[in-house]
Parts: C-alpha cells; sequence; structure tokens
C-alpha cells in the first residue's frame, strides 16, 4: 500500500511539474533569497509580486489581489503573505484560467561607462561617482557653462568641430555664422545681435578684443574639457556633463587675460556671460577684491546664474582668496587620490567644497591631452555637476543648486566635519568644506526636486460585475493619500490602502438596458492635499454625435448634407463596423445609412419648413453590445423647388450685440422667370419680397418692417429685456415661417 | 672631455634661513652673448622638453656638450663654450602658472665648495589657480661643476 502511494505521489509530482510549463523562469533560493539567473547575472527576486496572462476570454478569480494590469493582459497580483513565492507560483500554474506565471526580479541600474579612450586616466570621475550619475543626467545643450579663462580652444576635436557632427561649443544664435566655422576672420563684419561684439559666434577675447577666444595658455582649454568635453564620443576624455555622443551642455568661452586673468575684464565677462544665457559661470583663478567684480556676481545671482570659483593654491596653503571668497560663489578646493586635502589647496571659512585636483586629465592645445593640478581642475567639476542638476530641471535657483551640491558632499578623508553656524548644508570642515564633490547623489536631489509624477494606472472601462483595482503611483514617502470616488462605485474596503483603491460598479439593475444613466466614473486620490483623478467608464460606452452636423441654426433644403459624425462618449473606442451599428427611422425625411468608420452620411428629402431626424445607434465593447440610444434632432428645412420656398436663420454673437437675419430663397424663387406667373408670383421682380415681425412674450411688438429686399440684416435689440421673442416672415406669397428667439 | 655627469638635486629650500656660518659670495652670471643660442636654451628648459617630464623640482649642472645632448637630445650647437662656462638650469613648481620669476642670483658659501641658487619668484596678484612649473637656466663661470653641491632656493 505505501509503495501505492509513493507512486502516485510521483504522479502528481509529475502533473504538477507539466503545469509548470507555465513556469518559464528558473529560481534558485541562496541565503534565503530567491534568485533568477540570466546570462551570468543574479537577479533577487521580489518575493509580494507575481505576474499571470489570462487565457483569452476568461477573468481573474476574486480570491487573488490584483495590483495592476496593463493593456496586453498581463496581470500582478499580490502573493499573500506567509505563503512561500515559488509555491504560490505553482498553485496558478495549475489554474486552467492562467496561460503564463512569471516572477518579478529586482532590476539593476546598469552604470552608464563612455567609450572615450582616455578615461581610464581620468580617475576622479570614480571619486565624485560620476559614473553612476550619468545613469541619470549627462548634460543637455539648453544649458550653457561660460568659461571665464585664459581663452578656449574650440577647434579641440573633443570641444568643438570634429569628426562628430555636433559640438559643444555655445554658438551665439544671434550673430551671423562665419562661412568657415574655424575662421573667426570670415564673419560678416557686424554685430547682427548689437551686443557690442562683432562677429562673436563662439564667445569673445576680451584680452585683446576680438572673436577668436583661441590663446596660446592651455588653461581654459584644460578646464573647459573637464566640464564639457564631448562623452562616448570613441575618442578623448568624457566631460562630466558632455551629452552621450550628441551634444551636451554648451560652453560659452571667454578670455579674460591670456597670462594671467585680468581683474579689469572680469567684472565686464560676468555680466556678458549672464546677459548672453549662460547657467554656469566658472572660473579657476584668483584677483585682488573689486567692487566692480562683487557687482557683477551679485548680478549673476540675481538672475539665479551659478558662479564657481576654485579657491586658490599656495604652499603652504593659505585662506581662500578673491573671488572664490565671495560668499554668492561656490568657492572649490583640491583633493588628491586618497581624497584629502592637495597640500596646495587654499582653504578656510569661505571653503565651501572640494572635488579632485591633481592628475586630472583633460584636453589641451593641439588637440591633445594632459594631466594637470591645482583647485583650478577641481572648480570645473563642480561646474560640471551645476550644470547637470540644471540639465535635469532648469527651474531651479542658483541657491537650490548650491543647497544640492553642498547637502550631498562626501564626508571623507577622516576630518573633523561638525556643525557649524552659518553652515546650513550639513557638516562641514574648513579644509574640505562641505565634502567632496559627489556627483551621483547630486542629480539624484536634483530628480526629486521635479514635481513627482503621481499617476493612478487602471482600466478604461470596468463591466457591471467584477471588482477592479486602481493603483496610485509616484506618491512620496510619507505622504497622505485620501481616496475617493464617483458616487456610481462601491469602495471594496479591505482592499483599500495608501497605493491601491479597489471598486466595483454599484449601478442598478441590468445598466445595458438605461442608456442614459451615469456610466463615467472616476477614483480619486488626495496625496497631501493636491487631487489626482482617473476617469473610466462603466459598462459599454455611449455613442454621441460630434458637434457641427447636423445643425440646428442651419436651413436645410433637399438632398443637402445631414452628415451625422459619431464618437464614443466615453472615448475610448476607435468606431468601426464590428463595434458600432446605426439604426434609421423616420426615413422620409433622409436617406442614407451606410457606416463608414464614425461617420454615417445622410441626404435631406424633407419638404419645408421641417424635417425630423431620427436615428439609433450603439457600441460594443469587452461589456457587450450597449442598448440603442436615440437620437432626434428637429432641423428647418425648405423646399427650394417650390415656388416661394425660403427660409431663414438668426445668428446674435451676444445680448448686446445686433440681430442677424439671414433668407435663404429657393432657386425659384431666385429665379423668376414668366412661366411662374402661373403660381401667381410677380414676374417684375427678380428676387422676393419680405415682411418681419417680432413680438414678445405678451404679443408686444418690438419690431417690424415690410418690403424687405435685402436677403440679409441686422435688428438692433441692444435694449430688449431679456426673455423669449417670436419672429414672423413672411413672403410675397403670405407663406409664413415662425421661429423662437431667446435672449439671456 | 670631462666626465659626463648630470647632478640633479632635489633640495629645494623655499624661504630658507641662510646659512649664518658662510660667508655669502655672488657669483655673477656670464654675459649671455650673441653666439649663445638664448631661443633654443628656452626650449630645452620648457614644458615642451619631455626630459623633465618625469621630474619634480630639478637642478642641473650641464658641462659639456654631451650631457646638453642628453637632456635635450638637440645635435645643434647651443654656443656655450663649456671650456668656460657650466650651464645651471632646472625647473620648480609654483603654486600658480601666472607666477614668473624675476631673479636668479648664484651664491658661494665661502670657505666651502658649497652653493646656493637663489631663485625670486615674483607671485602673481592677478593668477589662474593651476599648478604650474617654472623653468630656469643661467651660465656660470666654470669653476662649478657637476661635483659641485647647490642648494635651490625659492623665493
Amino acid at each position: 500500500m505505501k509503495e501505492y502511494l509513493k507512486y502516485l505521489l510521483i504522479l502528481i509530482t509529475l502533473n504538477v511539474i507539466s503545469q509548470n510549463e507555465k513556469i518559464q523562469q528558473k529560481l534558485e533560493k541562496i541565503n534565503d533569497k530567491y534568485i533568477m539567473k540570466h546570462n551570468g547575472v543574479d537577479y533577487d527576486i521580489n518575493t509580494e509580486i507575481i505576474t499571470i496572462k489570462l487565457k483569452k476570454g476568461k477573468n481573474i478569480s476574486k480570491k487573488y489581489k490584483v495590483i495592476r494590469k496593463n493593456k496586453f493582459g498581463f496581470i500582478d497580483i499580490q502573493v499573500p503573505s506567509n505563503v512561500v513565492i515559488t509555491d504560490f507560483a505553482n498553485s496558478l500554474s495549475i489554474e486552467s484560467e492562467i496561460d503564463e506565471v512569471e516572477y518579478s526580479s529586482v532590476g539593476k541600474y546598469i552604470d552608464f561607462f563612455p567609450n572615450d579612450s582616455e578615461i581610464t586616466l581620468q580617475w576622479y570621475l570614480t571619486n565624485i561617482n560620476m559614473f553612476q550619475a550619468w545613469d541619470f543626467a549627462i548634460g543637455t545643450p539648453n544649458i550653457t557653462v561660460s568659461v571665464l579663462d585664459s581663452g578656449t580652444d574650440w577647434t579641440h576635436t573633443d570641444l568643438g568641430i570634429g569628426n562628430d557632427i555636433y559640438q559643444n561649443i555655445h554658438l551665439n544664435q544671434g550673430e551671423d555664422v562665419w562661412s568657415d566655422p574655424n575662421n573667426p576672420s570670415t564673419g560678416n563684419g557686424l554685430d547682427d545681435d548689437n551686443n557690442g561684439f562683432i562677429d562673436d559666434w563662439k564667445g569673445w577675447n576680451y584680452a585683446n578684443n576680438s572673436n577668436d577666444t583661441r590663446t596660446m595658455n592651455p588653461h581654459g582649454t584644460q578646464v573647459a574639457g573637464i566640464v564639457g568635453a564631448k562623452t562616448n564620443n570613441n575618442r578623448g576624455i568624457s566631460g562630466l556633463a558632455g551629452g552621450n555622443n550628441q551634444e551636451g551642455i554648451k560652453i560659452l568661452p571667454y578670455c579674460i587675460g591670456v597670462i594671467a586673468p585680468v581683474g579689469a575684464l572680469i567684472d565686464d565677462a560676468i555680466i556678458d556671460a549672464v546677459d548672453n544665457g549662460a547657467n554656469v559661470i566658472q572660473m579657476s583663478l584668483h584677483v585682488g577684491p573689486s567692487n566692480a567684480i562683487d557687482t557683477a556676481i551679485q548680478y549673476a545671482t540675481d538672475n539665479d546664474v551659478v558662479v564657481v570659483c576654485a579657491s586658490g593654491n599656495s604652499t603652504p596653503a593659505i585662506a581662500v582668496q578673491y573671488p572664490a571668497s565671495n560668499n554668492n560663489i561656490i568657492s572649490v578646493g583640491a583633493t588628491d587620490q586618497n581624497d584629502t586635502r592637495a597640500n596646495f589647496s587654499n582653504f578656510g571659512n569661505n571653503l565651501d567644497i572640494v572635488a579632485p585636483g591633481v592628475g586630472i586629465h583633460t584636453t589641451t592645445l593641439s588637440d591633445n591631452y594632459i594631466a594637470v593640478d591645482g583647485t583650478s581642475f577641481a572648480a570645473p567639476q563642480v561646474s560640471g555637476v551645476a550644470a547637470l542638476i540644471l540639465s535635469i530641471n532648469p527651474n531651479l535657483t542658483a541657491q537650490e543648486v548650491r543647497n544640492i551640491i553642498e547637502s550631498t558632499a562626501q564626508k571623507v578623508g577622516g576630518y573633523a566635519y561638525a556643525t557649524t553656524s552659518g553652515r546650513n548644508n550639513g557638516t562641514w570642515d574648513d579644509e574640505m568644506g562641505y565634502g567632496l564633490l559627489n556627483a551621483h547623489q547630486a542629480v539624484l536631489a536634483a530628480q526629486a526636486t521635479l514635481a513627482p509624477t503621481i499617476t493612478i494606472d487602471g482600466p478604461s472601462t470596468i463591466c457591471h460585475d467584477g471588482l477592479e483595482a486602481f493603483t496610485l503611483s509616484g506618491v512620496p514617502s510619507g505622504a497622505t493619500v485620501v481616496w475617493e470616488h464617483s458616487s456610481n462605485l462601491d469602495k471594496n474596503i479591505p482592499l483599500t490602502n495608501n497605493t491601491q483603491i479597489v471598486v466595483e460598479s454599484n449601478l442598478s439593475g441590468p445598466y445595458e438596458n438605461d442608456p442614459f444613466q451615469d456610466r463615467s466614473a472616476f477614483v480619486r486620490a488626495i496625496v497631501n492635499g493636491q487631487p489626482v483623478q482617473f476617469d473610466f467608464w462603466i459598462g459599454t460606452p455611449n455613442p454621441e454625435v460630434l458637434s457641427g452636423d447636423p445643425d440646428p441654426n442651419k436651413v436645410y433644403k433637399i438632398s443637402d448634407d445631414c452628415i451625422v459624425y459619431f464618437e464614443d462618449a466615453a472615448q475610448q473606442l476607435n468606431l468601426n463596423t464590428s463595434n458600432f451599428q446605426f439604426a434609421p427611422h423616420n426615413i422620409d425625411d433622409f436617406s442614407g445609412s451606410t457606416i463608414y468608420g464614425n461617420v454615417v452620411p445622410m441626404w435631406c428629402i424633407t419638404q419645408a419648413p421641417y424635417l425630423n431626424l431620427i436615428f439609433e445607434a450603439r457600441m460594443k465593447n469587452e461589456c457587450g453590445w450597449g442598448e440603442w440610444k436615440p437620437f432626434t434632432y428637429f432641423l428647418q428645412g425648405y423646399d427650394p423647388n417650390y415656388p416661394g420656398g425660403y427660409g431663414f436663420s438668426m445668428f446674435s454673437p451676444s445680448p448686446e450685440a445686433d440681430l442677424t437675419v439671414e433668407i435663404q430663397e429657393g432657386e425659384l424663387v431666385k429665379n423668376r422667370s414668366i412661366a411662374l406667373e402661373d403660381f401667381g408670383v410677380d414676374a417684375k421682380t427678380t428676387k422676393d419680397t419680405y415682411s418681419i415681425i417680432i413680438v414678445d412674450v405678451y404679443g408686444f411688438i418690438k419690431y417690424q418692417k415690410n418690403g424687405i429686399k435685402d436677403k440679409k440684416f441686422n435688428i438692433k435689440k441692444a435694449q430688449w429685456a431679456q426673455g423669449i421673442y417670436y419672429i414672423r416672415v413672411t413672403n410675397s406669397k403670405g407663406d409664413v415661417q415662425t421661429k423662437g428667439l431667446a435672449i439671456n | 672631455m670631462k666626465n659626463l655627469m648630470l647632478a640633479i638635486l632635489f633640495i629645494i629650500c623655499m624661504d630658507c634661513n641662510e646659512d649664518d656660518s658662510c660667508n655669502w659670495e655672488l657669483i655673477e652670471s656670464a654675459p649671455v652673448n650673441n653666439t649663445v643660442n638664448q631661443n633654443l636654451l628656452n626650449e630645452v628648459f620648457s614644458n615642451e622638453n619631455d626630459y623633465f617630464k618625469d621630474f619634480g623640482d630639478t637642478l642641473l649642472i650641464i658641462s659639456d656638450e654631451q650631457e646638453l645632448f642628453n637632456i635635450s637630445n638637440i645635435e645643434t650647437d647651443m654656443g656655450i663654450d663649456f671650456e668656460k662656462y657650466t650651464l645651471v638650469g632646472g625647473k620648480f613648481r609654483t603654486s600658480s602658472i601666472s607666477n614668473e620669476i624675476s631673479t636668479i642670483a648664484l651664491y658661494k658659501c665661502n670657505p666651502r665648495s658649497e652653493y646656493r641658487l637663489e631663485v625670486i619668484v615674483k607671485q602673481c596678484t592677478e593668477c589662474f589657480a593651476a599648478i604650474g612649473n617654472l623653468y630656469y637656466w643661467k651660465i656660470y663661470p666654470s669653476s662649478i661643476d657637476s661635483k659641485s653641491n647647490i642648494l635651490l632656493t625659492i623665493k
């Protein structure tokens, strides 16, 4: 007997295994964690969610908690607590209505590693967590970093025009382009944008007052490369914000001195950089204190331009030099490969942050590369990260960018970072400022400043029976969530929480029999007081007629088009012959009922003065065919083939404006002939004449005129009281047409 | 021919106190006449010369053509009469590429045969914040040879 039971168990097990063909993934359990291996990578399994796909036409059992569905039929369901995920998957796989069962893995972000040939020499990228930062931002061309320096060689192929089809040099759009983009003397010789500089297409050289910022001093080219050398272009180095083999941020070069910076030029260059759209101003220099420079820096700050400057070098180190010591500037000191302060890096009360500044590999003259030392090369790393932050959220203020950079710094090097008066962005140390630049955390913080995209996801249509889940995503942690829903829904209380609501329709009776019942529904989450709403439809949507035609303000004559355009009231279905049906009635008044998508062309055949369009239409969706919805249009018409046939229309754009009356005549009225005398029409006139009378509801005459020949005329009604009026128009044969008029 | 020998001194003294036991004598440098190819010497003592790439602060005493060739790889005669003169040159690190050398003076510590090469740097007041190297050279009477002990002092 035991042997029999043993074989029975084996058979049951084999049956389960065959059901597990529905589960394609193989899991391993390692140290209480479920792992899925793929291409040599171990992925952790999310043990709270499992994804299934139903067989066609099947519904999911109510015993499962649905988290979300997508339009391709995949449904995420909650793994019940205290149930092993593999057991749950196996139980799902034996459900007849389920076609596929899939585990959900916890993914891994892929660090972006550019293909630039000398990137391995850029050790500093690792220390400031640049590779992780590039997963989120790599620089966008709407952000400009102005480099105030010894000039920038924009012919360097890792900055300007090279073999690539793009460049990271700012081009002044207000200035005429140079006919040879590498020759500044080929401009048109004009100050096209009236900014005081002729042909300043690629920055300006204040030192020699020319439009060529290339000089013999490589310093500015070295600084510019760190910020914006083309990234992932298979050449040279990776700039911090140099784009991903396409335009990154733009470098706007200003030469403010060749051998040494000239203090008298710096203030002007700062102001011009601001006026020319710079988002960040990068300086790696120091000069004597200057009110003119302070004023220019204040101007930059007032315009939300981030200003970054090197703290300066001295051996032994001294206090942070000017202008880095200006409180509106982010002052940057230098560290070495061990994340300790470089011995030459000036520090003290005015130091804000540090970045690597020893052996910094970057671009230099002659289309070459070099390793250089100094706080000069730490500052552009901060400028580059500031540009990345603004690439993510260009609406941040300069102070907000500064706060992000400072508050995310790494507390490295074993220094005594401490809470310090006047330093509100975290602990601070006089040798390291807030610490080492952290590009990764900075861009993450920038992302967090974007308005959270809170959305509700769920089905666009629910049928009359069954529970449906709607899921809220993008909710900030700790947020308060209050759910609301339309009155035609009931909330399923036990399944409601901060991120999900489960509802069902409470429409009474077979809703299909009542096409006028309000079946538009919504669920709404109030997140921290802000509403987020998701609209959907209960059951089969109703057809509606788009505005325009049939038009009650139009006078129709026989064979005029009365084309009817239908649409789905729930805006979900593209109408076609399989999901839309049309049924005409009172076919004496119109003809034509062929359906072309959502269009039913019809032609009026009625006699004057009225015609009725009466028809029905219905739609079908996953809930089945809806009820026929009737449509009735009582339109104005006339028969132009009948002698004396006419109609009139009215238009008044506002209560104060004149009332415009326009009379439409039938063809035989317009073209009187002697033969028409048989009908008693005055053969001497070529157009009919009309009389018009307007009375109010009490019968008092508001307007009267006889012998009207104009077919379009205005009636002043500005002083008329609000109310209902009647207009009666009579032609020369005594045919009368009457309409109502409301003045609001 | 003198023995080929380069004296590379790494003894750098910034703002050092002078040795009180010395009676310092200023050694006049030789006048640089038209026969000396100054442009070429400026090129030898510059960051374009890869010889210096692997060295930090450096002071070289060059006593013959071969030694000069060894550091420059230039065969052109630079016009220095090494029978009468010795070339002293090198480089040192400075806090800004905008700094400049103001004066170079060589002092002999009498009665000892020791020297002090004093380089006075004109510190920039308007500076780029890049660490730079300053290169220098001077021609002195050949009483200084490669065995001499020269202290480089930067002020």
